[in-house]
């Protein structure tokens, strides 16, 4: 313990109601971040009770503590480590049963643990009920009862704290579980192994470690790797365990699982009135309609597509908001900074890239209100139930389904929240899986790019087009899914064990702290990173500039527009003064825009365009297709406005891109197979920089965004290569 | 019930049984829906085991087939207080008896 500070960790199971008492006790005071190393997320706060400061930190909710998966292990490991004072195992009283045999594991690592049996109101209307003087009695902790979601018990639970990490710890003598004589024979003589090698064993308990090295439990069996290979110790396990295994006919660390549930058993029914199992819960009815064979899907569908409108369509008038904010910022920017490089980087590097990353924000709050919603109602591992056997074939989990939905399954979505919507699956391979083909999908950002190249080849055929690439984005998504999952990451599916909780109404403080940790999480993890890459992709888009004789001929060409227009409006009327005038206005900015186009052709963005127009020679796309392209790799919408800027159109609004679809209409070197071409180039090519910076983000490191960058771009180009081999064959 | 769908069920995760065909018991993916019974026996792997047995399936829980998702799989099951699914693959190495009880 320092300093008067007592460190707590919140153990549980998922669905516990675990959450809920960790917001209880922090109130405000939270905050999150990432466990060393680990992209799952850390959440930690504190609370102030008789003067003592307590630190709390949430364990991620696991059903046992045995490191099989990644959560289970950072909790494992955090209450290895010996910093915490006490543990506080959050129980569902509705589910006590299991639950308990998270409780009976943290017990048997010898630390102080307080049980909190949570949910006590839905385990009353279920007729449950508990003894917790007798369960306190029996397994030697203290008990407190909680109704997290209303705060009930959680001044007495801080009491709890307070009181039991008062007095010393002492090893408890009284064994939570005693296993049979011949168990506990082979315990002690591993224990006197461990205790013989003198070796430092931190605070780790000898009884529990042994326990842990006979069931071979391979987390521990490193940890200890040395003590185990030095005296003879492994020859003795493989004994035991063999010998065990004979007697029981079970592997040790079967038949030490069953004996604890046989304790809990016991247990329970000197605490609970049990078999109170089999009445048909409201839940259970509810289910026959939302996971009813027929309705259910289509209930699935209609409230997926409201999720989906409620999230771009409610967010808006926000990111519009925000545009015109920036616009205006980029305006008086301009006015109050000199024309030059410094306005420049203001105005297209700095409040450009805040204005990209900030954008994203609505959007990301809205959706996770939204999942938030799914997710604490319980709804959301019932979608999971009905459509894991549709994505199951192709390496995916039925979890995965929104975030592919988010991406852009329904166009117009957006790879971000998507990608950030992942953290709802517990299945490592299949989320990350899921992260990979997310941006395949038709985001918000590539469809003026489709508007445009539509309306300049198809017109006559926009809803189709739009709804065939949907559907083709589809099946890029589930084919690279399944490539991916059988070549790259060829290790065997996550059992699929999902737990389907009772619904209930989620509490709005509960959704409302979910939205604010995501999109604070996304300003301050990833915002930054997008906001340099904006910044040095401007600066690849407007330097060197134009060397000053080249910049000459165009302001003598200036020059001489205005010295002719003077001679000309020397005689004439006030009417033919002012059409002069126009003209002059309008032969002005069309040399303006070439000068424009010049100089973004002299960068070295340009220059890597012109030196692509090898790359792509076989699809015919030239310099100014090949700088959008790039430019692209920032933000998707950037190809529309930097194919104007190219064709010396000037910037060219992605929303209103008539006059570049009228240009590329009339340039004889574009047809309808190139528009093609590149239509399905732009949805595939590499994810933009946001989402490779999110992804880097939720994967922990940089390998899986190259990745993603590297195979998607190669199904781009050979795509891309094959329309418009077979559209040459074809006219 | 026979063991119809044994033969074809190793290829998935985590499900290898088909050496085990002749395990006395039914399996838990052909048990009618809303049938109570008991669990028998896991067969499988060890880790999908030693999973199911961490929530709960140990030997002579009672257990009780809720339903099938709309596309018959995975199934819902019931199971000491709380409802989960699991993929019928895996809900074939679940082997369990007639609950007694309720004859």
């Amino acid at each position: 313990m320092s300093d008067g500070e007592i460190t707590i960790a919140l153990a549980g199971n998922p669905n516990s109601g675990k959450t809920t008492i960790f917001n209880a006790l922090t109130g405000a005071h939270q905050h999150v971040g990432n466990w060393p190393g680990v992209t799952v997320e850390k959440k930690e706060g504190h609370a102030t009770r008789d003067g003592k400061r307590i630190h709390i930190v949430d364990l991620p909710g696991t059903y046992s503590l045995r490191a099989a998966g990644l959560d289970e292990q950072i909790a494992r490991d955090f209450l290895l480590d010996g910093s915490v004072d006490a543990v506080v195992c959050v129980a569902d009283a509705s589910n006590l049963e299991r639950n308990l045999y998270l409780a009976v594991q943290i017990m048997e690592m010898g630390v102080r643990v307080i049980l909190d049996l949570n949910m006590i109101d839905v385990a009353a209307r279920r007729g449950i009920e508990i003894n917790t003087q007798r369960l306190s009695e029996l397994l030697g902790i203290p008990v407190i009862v909680t109704n997290g979601a209303k705060g009930q018990g959680v001044s007495e639970l801080l009491d709890a704290i307070v009181k039991t990490t008062a007095v010393p710890l002492e090893r408890p003598t009284s064994l939570p579980v005693t296993y049979p004589s011949d168990f506990e024979d082979r315990i002690r003589v591993i224990e006197e192994y461990l205790q013989a090698s003198k070796a430092d064993l931190g605070k780790l308990p000898t009884r529990w470690l042994a326990i842990k090295l006979l069931e071979r439990d391979a987390g521990i069996e490193t940890r200890v790797k040395d003590i185990v290979q030095l005296n003879g110790l492994a020859k003795e396990i493989a004994a035991s365990r063999e010998r065990l295994q004979k007697t029981y006919g079970e592997s040790v660390e079967h038949t030490l699982a069953g004996f604890r549930y046989g304790l809990i058993s016991g247990v329970m029914k000197q605490i609970a009135q049990t078999d109170v199992e089999e009445q048909v819960y409201l839940s259970e009815k509810i289910d026959k309609i939302l996971t009813h064979r027929l309705l259910g899907p289509l209930l699935l569908l209609v409230i997926l597509y409201a999720m989906f409108q409620f999230t771009f369509t409610g967010s808006e008038p926000l990111v519009n908001g925000l545009k015109s904010l920036f616009d205006w910022l980029g305006d008086a920017a301009s006015e109050i900074i000199p024309e030059g490089a410094l306005r420049s980087l203001v105005k297209s590097g700095i409040i450009d890239g805040v204005g990209a990353v900030l954008a994203f924000t609505p959007v990301i709050a809205l959706l996770f209100v939204g999942i938030a919603i799914a997710e604490d109602s319980g709804y959301l591992a019932r979608i999971a139930f009905m459509v894991d056997r549709v994505l199951r074939p192709f390496g995916l989990h039925g979890s995965s389904i929104l975030a592919l939905i988010v991406s852009g399954g329904i166009a117009g979505g957006c790879a971000v929240p998507g990608i950030m919507a992942t953290r709802t699956m517990r299945e490592p391979k299949e989320r990350l899986v899921t992260i990979l083909v997310t941006p395949l999908f038709n985001c918000g950002a590539k469809l003026p790019v489709y508007a445009l190249l539509t309306a300049a080849f198809f017109k006559d055929y926009k809803a189709d087009i739009l709804l065939l690439l949907t559907l083709f984005s589809w099946v890029m998504a589930l084919l690279a899914a399944k490539l991916i999952s059988s070549t790259v990451l060829p290790s065997p599916p996550t059992p699929f064990i999902l737990e389907l909780p009772p619904y209930h109404v989620p509490t709005l403080r509960g959704i409302l702290m979910h939205a604010w940790e995501r999109v604070w999480m996304y300003l301050k993890k990833a915002g930054t990173i997008i906001l340099a890459i904006s910044i040095i992709m401007w600066a690849l888009m407007t330097f060197p500039s134009l060397p000053a004789e080249e910049k000459a001929v165009f302001e003598n060409q200036l020059a001489a527009l205005e010295t002719q227009s003077a001679d000309s409006s020397a005689g004439g009327g006030e009417d033919k003064a002012q059409e002069a005038t126009k003209e002059l206005q309008e032969a002005r900015e069309a040399i303006e825009k070439k000068m424009k186009s010049a100089q973004l052709r002299h960068t070295i963005a340009g220059r890597i365009g012109v030196a692509l127009e090898y790359v792509f020679k076989p699809m015919d796309f030239d310099w100014r297709t090949n700088i959008a392209l790039f430019g692209g790799m920032a933000a998707k919408e950037v190809v529309v406005s930097t194919l104007g800027t190219a064709y010396s159109l000037g910037q060219v609004d992605p929303e209103e891109s008539e006059s570049l679809a009228e240009r590329l209409q009339d340039d004889p070197s574009w047809n309808p197979v190139k528009a093609l071409s590149l239509t399905i180039f732009v949805m595939l090519y590499a994810p933009c920089i946001a989402s490779l910076v999110v992804m880097r983000k939720e994967t922990g490191s940089w390998r899986w965004p190259a990745f993603a960058v590297a195979y998607s771009t190669a199904a781009a180009y050979g795509l891309a290569l094959c329309v418009s081999e077979v559209g040459f064959l074809l006219t | 019930m026979k063991d119809l769908q044994t033969s074809q069920q190793a290829k998935i995760g985590c499900a290898d049984s088909s050496r085990e065909a002749h395990v006395e018991g039914r399996r838990l993916a052909n048990c009618a829906h809303g049938e109570m019974c008991r669990v028998h026996k896991i067969a499988g792997d060890s880790e999908c085991r030693l999973r199911l047995l961490e929530i709960g399936f140990t030997r002579g829980t009672r257990i009780r087939v809720v339903k099938d998702a709309p596309l018959k799989d995975p199934l819902e099951i019931r199971v000491k207080g709380f409802n989960v699914a699991l993929r019928k693959a895996l809900a074939r190495d679940i082997l369990v008896d007639q609950d007694l009880e309720e004859e």
